[in-house]
């Protein structure tokens, strides 16, 4: 019985397109969640900002596209994006070749610092270079005291330098880990191949592994550009009112000037664009992605040994952790120092170690009823992400065996790129479509503690699918053919082979949704009630009210954060040697 | 002249890979190494390659040291075990690519191609995309592709070992026919002693890293140098014994009887009997009541294993020879002078 079981699936699996129910099945809940919480909100939200608009539903497209200002937002928004990721990339690459081929002492722990600016949220990231370059930040405050200037000679604050640097900062580890994960399996017989057949390493570079690696770094690459394209919180706080993206113009023309039409012919703008992305990205991914040989990572690692490696590597190391590490230190050194006077005491100036800041979080300055304090808000947060990373790998992981079972199936072509929908989307925008739309019985959840799970998992929902479709689609076909042939039904199949082998990228997947969810601010912003803030909103309330207690209540709480988010990343990454093995 | 490997130890933390490995290979010779896997084979070409850099020892070129000087630079083909074929690349770009490298220009490289590619039978299949072809298709690319640039020296990898047995046998032939006719000086690495007997003009066995034979393949067959190359050439009548010179010749006790054989040796030894030594009649000096346990028919011979004096030996016979049936006995015999080796 068991035999003939597993001769049927067996064959099942190699005529995988035959089936035709299942895939279904696994597209039914995934497809629903993405019709009643995004599409139909972003369509209630839509219709209520166009009917606003007097003189027709084109009418706010025509008054975007005729002023001179929002052209000029959406060209600012396209040509940072595009050098950000640029950066990015040169940044990244040696990085990615560093932790991807070599063995060193060190390594895991390089790896999981430099796991951690990705997970932290925007406006920590903005706090962080904030206290290392603003204007009260260590290097203003420190030149200032060596030379006795009396203004910061370092102005980076509200410059595009500034904006680069944070984007750089924050993004660096995609291209170190998609890119830096797919190298570390590339059969390195292949270069080697290369090398013998005469080609130096330059040769080597361009015409074997940027090649084989170009499914990747396209992938990374995508990946940090929509960040970027999208940047809300970075450009909000760094990049002050001279610069604006898309989507913070989509937050101002919504809370402060309530100009709905324009808000939405702005979000559609940007929908459309990503649209483009989206597109253009899943054909060029299709057409460049091969069956590779993956290897084990250990195969392909060799020792430092000769100078030129040993040097490239300390170089790489320097940059990396100059780049991403000393913001880091900045922001936490500097939410124990007072450094400027209070307001109004300019007398006293009690320079120094303090810990002012982090007793002030527990503390009701004003005695006000609908104060909460920061303490309680953190709790809201690792509550919220703890749903999040629930809802988002059950509806991730049915999407992702779909699309890895078979890309070329009718229903994989037009699900996947709707999958990455959310992603460009104005989540300012989102926000308010929850609450025009979510707000009837029987789906009334504006008073819901899920509402904001809800937001945070549509955000987190396209990196999850991301980064579990590649890992199942590189379970070979017939391991699993091997398990049914053996007897195993295909639940046994998917609980004793796929399972185990994606168990890492689920952990990926996982610290992804519960990092997104920590740090989300644009939806947040929205529709976070007054008696359940996150930290992020916290963050944002202190950094935009004045005075040297307030920022450093930010630093302080942004310090929080950076330890909460990067003590998980660092416990997974911990988790992920000792346990989960490579493929 | 040709190439020279001299006393390579190459370790990988704390496995010796290789150990004080010697030998050489002449301009137009093919020599294949032989060893079980994991003995240092693969190891040993990456060295040669210039792909591992050995902890001591030097590889020599036409006398040159090839000390520090970069794969590429090397001019040696290198064919990889299951190919390492440019998996984004079509049949065309792979085999060009060598001669990319060396700046040959687009119309050399069309002329060429079609050379190497006639050469493999593979004309016509120059736009496939190599995830595409079938295992034999892809190592003819692989052959074609580590030929095209006429490479000093070509080293295989395994060339045929995952190739199923019919594809395996075709292949050999050809691919030895194929060296030959381009006069290529070859190193053929494999664990299978019918493909290196096949191919090679030497064969170099290697075990644990070290070299423990070097040899024609009749002259290895005929004189395996120790038990370990008896046993992996599939030499199997292996008795222990003890040695006692008498006079110009020794005398060995075994559990099949004393044997007087030429030579000098002493104390314990091992007495190795060819397998296509015996006769079934009484013609040998050597006489033996045998019980018949088993036979195989294999083609052109048979192989019979019989029990003598409660020792297992194993003969092989030609085809056509009167057997006895299974568990009767019958009369065998042998020439010491030709049948035994003695192995210390």
């Amino acid at each position: 019985m068991t035999s003939v079981r597993g001769g049927n699936s067996a064959s099942a699996g190699l005529k995988g397109r035959k089936t035709g129910l299942l895939p279904l099945a696994l597209w039914l809940g995934p497809i629903l969640f993405l019709l009643l919480f995004f599409f139909y909100p972003l369509a209630s939200i839509l219709r209520v900002s166009f009917s606003r608009a007097e003189g027709g539903v084109l009418s706010p497209f025509i008054e975007v596209l005729s002023s001179a200002s929002h052209r000029g937002v959406l060209w600012f928004t396209i040509w940072q994006a595009a050098l950000s990721t640029l950066l990015t990339l040169i940044v990244g690459l040696p990085g990615a070749y560093l932790l991807a081929r070599f063995k060193f002492r060190g390594r895991s722990l390089l790896q999981a610092l430099t796991g951690i600016p990705f997970v932290l949220p925007t406006l920590v990231v903005a706090a962080a270079f904030n206290a290392l370059l603003g204007p009260n930040g260590w290097l203003n405050v420190g030149l200032m005291e060596l030379f006795d200037l009396a203004a910061p000679p370092i102005r980076i604050s509200n410059t595009l330098t500034a904006i680069l640097l944070a984007h750089i900062f924050y993004n660096t580890t995609i291209v170190l880990r998609m890119v830096g994960d797919f190298w570390s399996h590339l059969d390195p017989r292949i270069t080697g191949a290369a090398q013998v057949l005469g080609a130096n390493r330059w040769q080597t570079l361009r015409h074997i592994t940027l090649p084989m690696l170009m499914p990747a770094i396209i992938t990374a690459a995508l990946l940090v550009f929509i960040f970027d394209f999208t940047s809300f919180g970075v450009i909000l706080v760094l990049g002050g009112p001279r610069f604006a993206t898309l989507e913070v113009e989509i937050f101002y023309q919504t809370i402060p000037f309530f100009n709905l039409p324009v808000a939405a012919a702005l979000s559609v703008l940007q929908l459309a664009c990503n649209l483009a992305m989206t597109v253009a990205y899943t054909r060029l991914s299709a057409r460049l992605s091969r069956p590779l040989h993956l290897k084990p990572r250990t195969y392909a690692q060799r020792r430092l040994i000769d100078r030129r490696s040993r040097l490239m590597a300390a170089l790489t190391i320097t940059v990396l952790l100059v780049l991403l590490i000393a913001p880091l230190a900045a922001l936490a050194t500097r939410s124990f120092m007072r450094l400027q006077p209070e307001r109004g005491q300019r007398q006293v100036v009690s320079q120094g170690f303090t810990l002012d800041f982090y007793r002030q979080l527990a503390v009701n300055p004003r005695q006000s009823l609908f104060y909460v304090p920061p303490t309680i808000a953190i709790g809201n947060s690792l509550g919220f992400a703890a749903a999040t990373v629930v809802l988002a790998l059950a509806l991730g992981l049915p999407a992702s065996w779909a699309l890895a079972r078979d890309r070329e199936a009718l229903s994989s072509r037009i699900f996947d790129p709707l999958l990455m929908l959310p992603l460009g989307t104005s989540a300012v925008t989102l926000g308010l479509g929850f609450l025009v739309a979510l707000d009837t019985p029987p789906l009334d959840l504006r008073a819901s503690p899920l509402l904001i799970p809800l937001a945070h998992t549509l955000v987190a929902f396209p990196f999850v699918v991301r980064s579990l479709t590649p890992a199942l689609r590189s379970i070979q076909p017939r391991l699993r053919h091997a398990a049914s042939v053996l007897g195993a039904s295909p639940r046994m199949v998917l609980r004793h082979i796929d399972l185990p082998l994606v168990g890492r990228a689920l952990l990926v997947a996982g610290t992804f949704a519960f990092s997104i969810s920590l740090g989300e601010f644009g939806a947040t912003a929205v529709i976070y009630r007054p008696e359940y803030p996150t930290v992020p909103v916290m963050i944002y309330r202190f950094i935009s009210q004045p005075g040297a207690i307030n920022y450093g209540q930010a630093l302080a709480l942004s310090t929080i954060l950076m330890l909460v988010c990067g003590g998980g990343m660092l416990a997974i990454e911990r988790f992920r040697i000792a346990d989960v093995g490579e493929f | 002249m040709g190439l020279r490997v001299e006393q390579v130890t190459k370790s990988f933390g704390e496995t010796l890979a290789l150990e004080d490995v010697s030998f050489e290979v002449s301009h137009g010779e093919i020599v294949a190494v032989l060893g079980p896997s994991g003995c240092g084979k693969s190891t040993l070409l990456a060295v040669i390659a210039g792909l591992e850099i050995p902890d001591s020892g030097i590889v020599y070129w036409n006398g040159e040291t090839l000390q520090g000087v970069a794969p590429h630079l090397r001019g040696f083909g290198l064919m990889f075990q299951d190919y390492a074929l440019f998996p984004h690349m079509n049949v065309f770009d792979n085999v060009a690519f060598g001669l990319r490298m060396a700046k040959m220009s687009g119309q050399a490289i069309k002329t060429r191609l079609e050379e190497v590619l006639d050469l493999v039978g593979l004309r016509g299949f120059e736009e496939r995309d190599v995830n595409t072809l079938s295992g034999g298709e892809q190592q003819r690319v692989a052959l074609a592709r580590s030929l095209a640039p006429r490479p000093k020296m070509l080293m295989l990898d395994e060339p045929l070992g995952s190739l199923d047995r019919t594809l395996r046998e075709r292949l050999l032939l050809e691919l030895g026919e194929i060296l030959r006719r381009v006069d290529q000086t070859a190193i053929y690495v494999t664990h299978d002693q019918e493909e290196a007997f096949a191919v090679a003009d030497r064969v170099v066995i290697m075990n644990e890293g070290k070299v423990v034979q070097t040899g024609t393949p009749q002259a290895v067959y005929a004189q395996p140098a120790s038990i370990f190359v008896a046993r992996f050439l599939g030499l199997e009548n292996l008795l222990p014994g003890t040695a006692r010179p008498e006079g110009g010749r020794t005398t060995i006790e075994t559990d099949l009887g004393a044997f007087s054989v030429s030579g000098q040796f002493e104390g314990d030894v091992t007495v190795l009997i060819r397998p296509n030594s015996a006769r079934l009649d009484e013609k040998g000096k050597l006489k033996f009541e045998a019980r018949l346990l088993e036979h195989s028919f294999r083609g052109t011979i048979c192989r019979a294993v019989f029990e003598v004096n409660g020792t297992r030996l194993t003969f092989e016979f030609l085809s056509d020879v009167d057997l006895p049936e299974q568990g009767h006995t019958t009369v065998l015999s042998f020439d010491p002078s030709t049948a035994i080796q003695v192995l210390q």
